[in-house]
């Protein structure tokens, strides 16, 4: 076991040294291309130096970017790299595959679509997460347009991480698309859907995500309500129920979400379609109200979030005192407020915006 | 009247069962942490983690660093979490009642200043005397609270904290910069199935240290440093990474872990009344996952590193490993209702069984087997033959484990560069069981005394500083 320890250690201590020597041989050369786009002949990889080559690409591609750089890497990717790739993908090794489909996906490496839609459609390869959705990834990047068909035929549930992390890879074209599918889409990537508006400020679909809140899931969720509270005596009750309340929750986390998206956005062009949500017995819901009132500095919505400072919930409290801090920028008006109220918890609460 | 040779026969079996039954458990354990090394084997962790640097798909997270007596290292400490690389986070250290400089160390370093904060006291501890927050490190804040010892620091850290998710971190440990990343990923991947992640612990004592992080590995050359160097290796690498998979594992270390605020307060925090409350805390939450009825996950990663100051003097050694064996016993037996309990399933029926039998009973039998022995030796009655061999199989057994574990770690991680260090750690792993597991025997069994005589105290320990 000494042997095979010190073999391996000098094995690799003399393939770090070698990869190292290589890159900082190449590493200006590499650099001239990928900003300049000055091909220079060194620069084609021996078969030996291959995984040398790959890493000195791979450190530019994290530290230096632009369109051009873009366009220079996934060309030469393609150029050298698309057979090493291919190797590997077939690899019985985890790893291999892994770093294989890591380096397709770092460089854009469109022209191995074909082969990534194959290896997506072995079985081992759906059944491991890792793999999968290292595929999926790809075939995003590449600009596959059925890729949510895809997941939806293979019954693919992601995290809402890795929605996303797709999301924002999404082209206009694949965003489209799957809008349009919002209907048919699962509860996961609805969410996700709300989120990834916010967060990667795609407005063009704010007005779409408004009206889900506001009018759809609004009126489901009445209607859910009302339907768990009356059940239709004709089928079996416990069993409805059950999946009326499941309904629901889900209706109501997708109410909780859009609102969520709105108060990051900070802004909406039809305030008065969301006044219904200041009398909500949901705390979050209320919570997100209170901060797109902050955001958005209402004057007249000023009273509502003094009486807010007294709520029940204490993140509903605080959130109120920081969208008054918001919306009287004045020191002396949060004075005021303070001492006109008779609440010790929403008094001390204030304070603490007062002395920021 | 019991007789000298059934009473010799009784306990053969007894160490020959015993031993039989730790060895497979530790073989089954080596088979499935081989297995997880072997697939991640030549993986490209850099490209692998690259994307969780983005804030858009990171949790934000609030790292609590409880303090007591840490001026050694604490501005260390915290200039490594400030220069981690995570897109959102804030850190809070705990200035438990230190007696030292601690706290108008980091008051100077960071010029802090009073804050008036207000926040949720959801867990109930020592009176706090005062919150400063940075002027220069945003997000950088200080509790000085009188002393309530570290579970109560964590609990005053976890009522301050904004972020839904925190990692707990020694005071005089470092971060690796891409740890936290690499730590949360499992909680990020699973939409929040996994509540508590906990990485590797790795001891930093003679490696190179600048601005808060490790520039060079070096293996120390105290002995008594390496055979802990050693001993880590082993329990993470080996025993946490096997009992991780099947969700079995009771023990995510103090020094480095991240877990879900929501559960924790669920769980009603650190507990106060044991030295062992990190693994308390992973026992109780487990409890409540079962309780619940949910599919809720607590997993160790082998890859995000914390580095550690080791003790290097058998004095401070053996006090921090009769406090850890005292805080394992208190743990089990405050939880001695889930030992075989089907209501909790594999914890109960593997995770406490292990813990009860080889890790605390472990030392009990080995320190039985060295009495046994002289006594053997007085009244005779022993093969000498036999005994040898079957001392050579011992020695052998203890020491592949143990080796298996350098084995796996160059394999995979090739921390240290040096051949020459690679090549110690081997000679001292092999020598193990001779020297360093008799020293840490006669400390367990100490620390078996303590909880016995009901011992509350910590124990001072000495700091130098990484």
């Amino acid at each position: 076991m000494l042997y095979y320890i010190s073999y391996s250690k000098v094995k690799s201590n003399k393939l770090d040294a070698r990869n190292k020597k290589i890159m900082n041989t190449y590493k200006n050369d590499m650099y001239h291309y990928l900003v300049n786009g000055h091909f220079s002949q060194v620069l084609v990889p021996r078969a030996s130096y291959m995984s040398s080559f790959e890493h000195l690409l791979m450190q530019f591609n994290y530290i230096i970017t632009g369109e051009d750089v873009k366009k220079h890497t996934k060309h030469y990717a393609e150029q050298y790299f698309t057979e090493y790739y291919k190797q590997m993908l077939l690899s019985p090794t985890w790893s291999k595959r892994v770093n294989a489909l890591t380096g397709i996906f770092d460089f854009r490496m469109e022209n191995l679509t074909e082969e990534v839609l194959a290896f997506y459609k072995q079985k081992k390869v759906q059944k491991d997460s890792t793999l999968s959705y290292l595929t999926i990834k790809v075939l995003v990047v590449s600009n596959y347009e059925k890729i949510f068909e895809l997941l939806r035929e293979n019954n693919v549930e992601l995290s809402s991480f890795q929605y996303r992390e797709l999301m924002q890879m999404l082209s206009a074209q694949q965003w489209m698309n799957l809008i349009s599918t919002f209907e048919q889409l699962n509860y996961g990537l609805k969410l996700s859907i709300f989120d990834a508006i916010a967060l990667f400020n795609k407005l063009d679909y704010q007005p779409f995500m408004e009206e889900q809140i506001t009018v759809m899931l609004y009126e489901q969720r009445l209607s859910l309500q009302s339907r768990i509270k009356n059940p239709s005596r004709t089928e079996r009750i416990d069993k409805q129920i059950e999946v009326l309340q499941e309904k629901l929750d889900e209706t109501n986390e997708l109410i909780i979400r859009g609102l969520k998206a709105i108060s990051i956005i900070g802004h909406t062009s039809n305030i008065t379609a969301f006044d219904l949500f200041m009398f909500t017995d949901v705390w979050q819901e209320k919570l997100m109200i209170i901060r797109l009132y902050g955001k958005m500095r209402l004057a007249e919505k000023q009273q509502f979030l003094v009486a807010s400072l007294s709520d029940s919930n204490y993140l509903v409290r605080k959130e109120a005192a920081h969208s008054l801090s918001l919306l009287l920028l004045k020191k002396e008006k949060l004075v005021d407020i303070y001492e006109q109220l008779d609440d010790q918890f929403a008094k001390d609460i204030l304070l603490d915006y007062i002395s920021e | 009247m019991i007789q000298w040779s059934d009473f010799l026969q009784v306990n053969t079996i007894i160490f020959l069962s015993y031993t039989t039954i730790v060895t497979i458990f530790y073989f089954i354990m080596f088979i499935f942490s081989f297995r997880s090394m072997k697939k991640e084997k030549n993986l490209n962790k850099v490209a692998y983690h690259y994307s969780l640097n983005s804030i858009e798909y990171t949790k934000p997270v609030s790292i609590l660093v409880p303090a007591y007596n840490e001026e050694a290292g604490i501005l260390q400490s915290v200039r490594s979490l400030i220069a981690l690389n995570y897109p959102q986070l804030e850190v809070i250290v705990i200035n438990d009642g230190s007696k030292d400089e601690t706290a108008s160390k980091l008051i100077e370093h960071f010029k802090m200043v009073p804050s008036s904060q207000v926040f949720q006291k959801r867990l109930d501890t020592k009176p706090i005397k005062q919150v400063y927050t940075s002027t220069i490190v945003s997000n950088l804040w200080l509790i000085d609270k009188e002393n309530g010892g570290k579970a109560d620091a964590l609990n005053a850290g976890i009522n301050l904290s904004h972020y839904s998710y925190f990692c707990s971190i020694d005071g005089d440990s470092i971060l690796e910069r891409d740890s936290l990343t690499k730590v949360i990923k499992p909680i990020i991947d699973s939409d929040g199935e996994v509540i508590a992640t906990g990485g590797t612990v790795r001891i930093a004592n003679d490696s190179v240290i600048e601005g808060g992080q490790v520039k060079q590995i070096n293996l120390s050359k105290k002995p008594l440093v390496i055979y802990q160097v050693i001993e880590y290796l082993r329990a993470f690498l080996l025993g946490r990474m096997a009992l991780s998979r099947h969700n079995l594992m009771l023990i995510i270390s103090g020094a480095f872990g991240v877990f879900s605020k929501e559960w924790v307060i669920k769980a009603g925090g650190y507990s106060v009344n044991t030295v062992g409350e990190d693994m308390e805390l992973v026992v109780k939450l487990h409890r409540i996952i079962k309780d619940h009825k949910v599919n809720k996950k607590i997993v160790f990663v082998s890859d995000p590193v914390c580095w550690t100051e080791a003790p290097e003097s058998s004095t401070y050694l053996s006090r921090q490993r009769r406090r850890w064996h005292r805080g394992l016993i208190e743990t089990l037996w405050k939880h001695k209702r889930m030992l075989f309990n089907p209501k909790y399933k594999s914890i109960g029926i593997i995770s406490m069984p292990y813990y009860w039998f080889v890790e605390f009973l472990g030392p009990v039998i080995e320190f039985w087997g060295y009495i046994f022995l002289i006594l053997c030796l007085i009244y005779g009655g022993i093969y000498y033959e036999f005994t040898i061999l079957l001392f050579l199989a011992f020695l052998l057994y203890g020491s592949i484990i143990t080796v298996f574990s350098v084995l796996l770690d160059e394999w995979n991680y090739r921390r240290y560069s040096k051949i020459s260090d690679v090549f110690k750690l081997y000679i001292y792993a092999l020598t193990e069981i001779i020297w360093f597991r008799p020293l840490t025997v006669i400390w367990r069994i100490r620390g078996i005394y303590d909880f016995l005589v009901g011992k509350s105290s910590w124990g001072e320990m000495k700091r130098k500083g990484l």
